[in-house]
């Protein structure tokens, strides 16, 4: 249980950070607003996770994903853009609810930058990841769950929204503005690198989703997980 | 080990988040430039000058594409080059483009360093106090990650070995892969549960926990954090009252001197920046001395 000097000081720093973040964009330092606001936007999610009240099996089995997905991403590190993480965040989110699907990606964002290196970029993906992950959550209980059409759907959203958020980061930090024009060029310049990532979602998620339903769905079955 | 490690995470952390808030906020060039020659020469200090200089080739790239991106996207300015498709390319959007490289530059660098001098794990030990919950499922996590890296080489040699994961062409490689990495999946979520019983039976979330103090604070630390403050204030202020904010469009060459206000706030501002340089080059330049004494 969080305690009540705890949950102050978490919604103290929330909100400091946050009154830094208008303060930076009145100003127009975007170079720091727009990561700033990246991590701003993960940290109600981050909070929730802490509040809630579950077990250490639940524990366990996002960290088993969040390894997962980190292995799998250094695993495939020699080919650009073509990595698993999307679609095993997608899983997760699809077998364990929006608020794992969400820590699965943030955190595998934060862990396996200690191996790609860290910089702004990492609020970016933390919630690009975190995003898509929260998004297949939201389809845990629905009888969609394995609608290869929603999956495609996931995917595809999943490598967009990736794209759209790490060029966020490239824009602001070659230009120091949000200018239309120059965010437009690099999405249209990372075009393909966009299609490839929705493109391996897909693919992934195709190879992946049956065995790895099969093996969730089991382990909630067997040890009431996520009840 | 480095200075660093001997002190209290938080202080670390503090530096180098005031110095990347510093770096990403500088428009000046001469800001930009003595942030910039302090990320390289606290590279230098920490990885040697061999490797540091073994990144010159990616950053000239790096350094060439952003003044690209900024001469051919931005048409703003007085000096005009030439024209491209009846655009005008200036010298001051190539100038603007060359300094947000070295900026970018120097986040990189300055966020390297930052992950040498706190590794994953004191990194992590930050947020246990306030965000314990989250600080246990990352280190949990790290914990996993190696066990796991071991575990799928030997899953994929024994399914190798049995002559299970042959086929040619990129899709079988990646079917094979892919069963191995969910063998792996099936493994570690039963043993994770295991562990969490474990973790149970030990009493986690039981009310009434204390922490463990595994990172003692130091007078050390207490210095530093002071001398933090007191260089941050005049470091920031220029931020805060919007003086001496740089201009690319339209170029002010008078402003390139900084004024008195602006020149002691740069100052305050590297001095930041330099203050672990002196205290790890200090480190560095003792080993090397001790070590040929030997």
């Amino acid at each position: 249980m969080t305690s009540v000097k705890t949950r102050v000081f978490l919604l103290a720093f929330g909100g400091v950070l946050v009154l830094f973040d208008v303060f930076l964009w009145l100003r127009g330092q975007y170079r720091l607003a727009i990561p700033l606001l990246a991590f701003c936007l993960t940290l109600p999610a981050l909070i929730v996770f802490e509040w809630r009240r579950s077990g250490a099996r639940e524990l366990a089995a996002i960290a088993v994903m969040t390894g997962i997905s980190v292995v799998g991403r250094v695993l495939f590190a020699p080919l650009p853009g073509f990595k698993p993480v999307s679609a095993v965040v997608i899983l997760t989110g699809l077998s364990f609810g929006p608020l794992a699907g969400f820590m699965t990606g943030a955190a595998t964002a934060l862990l396996s930058n200690f191996f790609f290196g860290q910089g702004p970029w990492t609020a970016f993906q933390m919630l690009a990841w975190g995003a898509v992950g929260f998004l297949s959550g939201l389809f845990a209980r629905s009888r969609l769950r394995r609608n290869p059409l929603l999956l495609l759907l996931l995917g595809v959203i999943g490598g967009a929204l990736f794209s759209a958020l790490t060029d966020l980061w490239t824009t602001v930090a070659a230009t120091g503005t949000l200018l239309p024009a120059a965010y437009l060029t690099f999405l249209v310049s990372g075009l393909p690198f966009t299609l490839l990532y929705a493109v391996s979602n897909v693919l992934f998620l195709l190879l992946l989703t049956r065995p790895i339903l099969r093996k969730t769905d089991r382990l909630k079955q067997k040890y009431g997980l996520f009840a | 080990m480095t200075y660093a490690d001997r002190l209290h995470p938080l202080t670390v952390f503090a530096f180098y988040c005031a110095i990347l808030v510093l770096t990403m906020t500088a428009t000046h060039p001469v800001a930009l430039l003595s942030l910039f020659v302090s990320a390289v020469l606290l590279r230098a200090v920490q990885i040697g000058v061999k490797r540091t200089l073994a990144g010159v080739p990616i950053a000239l790239l790096l350094l060439l594409s952003v003044t690209a991106i900024n001469l051919f996207l931005v048409h703003r300015g007085a000096k005009i080059l030439f024209f491209l498709n009846g655009k005008p390319i200036t010298l001051e959007a190539g100038l603007a483009g060359v300094f947000s490289g070295l900026m970018i530059l120097s986040v990189i660098l300055f966020c390297a360093c930052m992950s040498r001098s706190l590794p994953g794990d004191r990194m992590l030990s930050l947020f246990k106090r306030r965000l314990p919950r989250l600080a246990l499922l990352l280190r949990m996590t790290l914990g996993f990650i190696p066990r796991m890296r071991t575990r799928y080489r030997e899953i994929s040699d024994a399914r190798g070995a049995l002559g299970l994961s042959r086929g040619r062409g990129m899709l079988n490689v990646l079917r094979a892969r892919l069963t191995d990495l969910s063998i792996l999946l099936t493994l570690t979520l039963e043993e994770s549960m295991d562990q969490a019983d474990g973790m149970r039976a030990r009493g986690y979330g039981l009310p009434g926990a204390t922490r463990a103090v595994t990172e003692p604070r130091s007078a050390r630390d207490a210095i530093l954090s002071v001398g933090l403050v007191l260089l941050l204030v005049p470091a920031l202020l220029p931020l805060f009252t919007g003086r001496g904010e740089w201009n690319w469009y339209p170029l002010d060459r008078s402003a390139l001197v900084p004024d008195l206000f602006l020149s002691l706030s740069f100052a305050a501002g590297t001095a930041i920046a330099v203050l672990p340089i002196l205290l790890e080059g200090k480190e560095t330049l003792k080993w090397h001395i001790l070590r040929s004494r030997i």
